[in-house]
């Protein structure tokens, strides 16, 4: 199958298209054929080599969504379309491929109102948005600052703070990505 | 007051400027520096905080609430998500540039 690897941490260069094996269903892993991956900042952090720890080569992506082929039980049924995130092209091969084997508890039900290039850009996004705004407290009647509105997260901290009853205000330096965050 | 921030040297001083007393400030990124500095009494006179967060280390009750709390606000469309680009897998390398230095207002999805 064509997977997109990190031959080496240099670079952009460093990217490669690659035929790799496909991932074999063990240890109650699902598989999942990939439709769409999310570029994230840590993909290039990683490529660049200033994330420590990690070993090339890597097929680089960390959340993607997809259409579960095997493994998947009741709870996702073969058919059932998926977004997820882990340790997917960080501490093991990512989303950058055709198809990954991942773990059930990684994986969400995409909701029939969001098409599968949206859903791959929502869980880093999103989950890391919801997550900080519960570990710091936020509810009804607080305020939240969220900078950076064009990025993935700021975005997120913005529209999951929109809730009733929360207050969200946001920055952006860039005078055209402020006009469009409206 | 909460924050999130992605750092910037200057706006994550002026975050911290905006905290409530007893505030904390959320700090999950590093796109545009891994380096800042600021007045410490901007922490101190709020009685404010700074704390991290890393995805990898959250326990997986943590993530599966989050994931209701998001599932329930995509359903009923009071999130939506913004798509800025999507590239085809090969073109990955250009997908990440852009990502990284275009700016865009947004997601960038590789389409495979």
């Amino acid at each position: 199958m064509r997977a997109v690897r990190a031959e080496q941490f240099s670079g952009y260069g460093g990217l490669k298209l690659v035929d790799v094996a496909k991932p074999a269903v063990t240890d109650g892993k699902v598989l999942v054929r990939i439709t769409a991956a999310g570029v994230t900042p840590l993909d290039y952090t990683i490529l660049s080599g200033n994330f420590h720890g990690m070993k090339a080569p890597l097929v680089l992506g960390n959340e993607g969504a997809g259409v579960v082929e095997e493994g998947g039980g009741a709870d996702f049924p073969a058919g059932s379309r998926v977004m997820f995130f882990g340790a997917y092209g960080a501490f093991e091969d990512g989303t950058y491929r055709e198809w990954v084997a991942v773990r059930k508890e990684d994986l969400c039900l995409i909701p029939e109102n969001v098409n599968d290039v949206s859903a791959a850009g929502i869980p880093v996004a999103y989950l890391t948005a919801q997550v900080a705004l519960t570990r710091a407290g936020f509810r009804a009647g607080k305020t939240v600052f969220a900078p950076a509105i064009g990025g993935s997260v700021g975005k997120c901290g913005d529209a999951v703070g929109a809730c009733p009853g929360r207050k969200t205000c946001h920055v952006q330096h860039d005078q055209s990505r402020e006009s469009r965050a409206g | 007051m909460s924050s999130t921030t992605n750092h910037a040297k200057a706006e994550q001083a002026k975050a911290l400027g905006a905290l409530a007393f007893e505030g904390s400030l959320t700090t999950l990124g590093y796109s545009a520096s891994r380096q800042t500095s600021f007045d410490v009494t901007q922490l101190i006179v709020p009685q404010a905080s700074i704390r991290g967060l890393n995805m990898f280390v959250q326990p997986k009750a943590a993530v599966s609430e989050a994931w209701t709390a998001i599932v329930s606000l995509l359903r009923s469309g009071a999130i939506k998500p913004i798509v800025a680009k999507s590239f085809p897998l090969p073109d990955a390398a250009e997908a990440l540039r852009y990502l990284v230095e275009g700016r865009p207002f947004g997601r960038v999805i590789l389409t495979i």
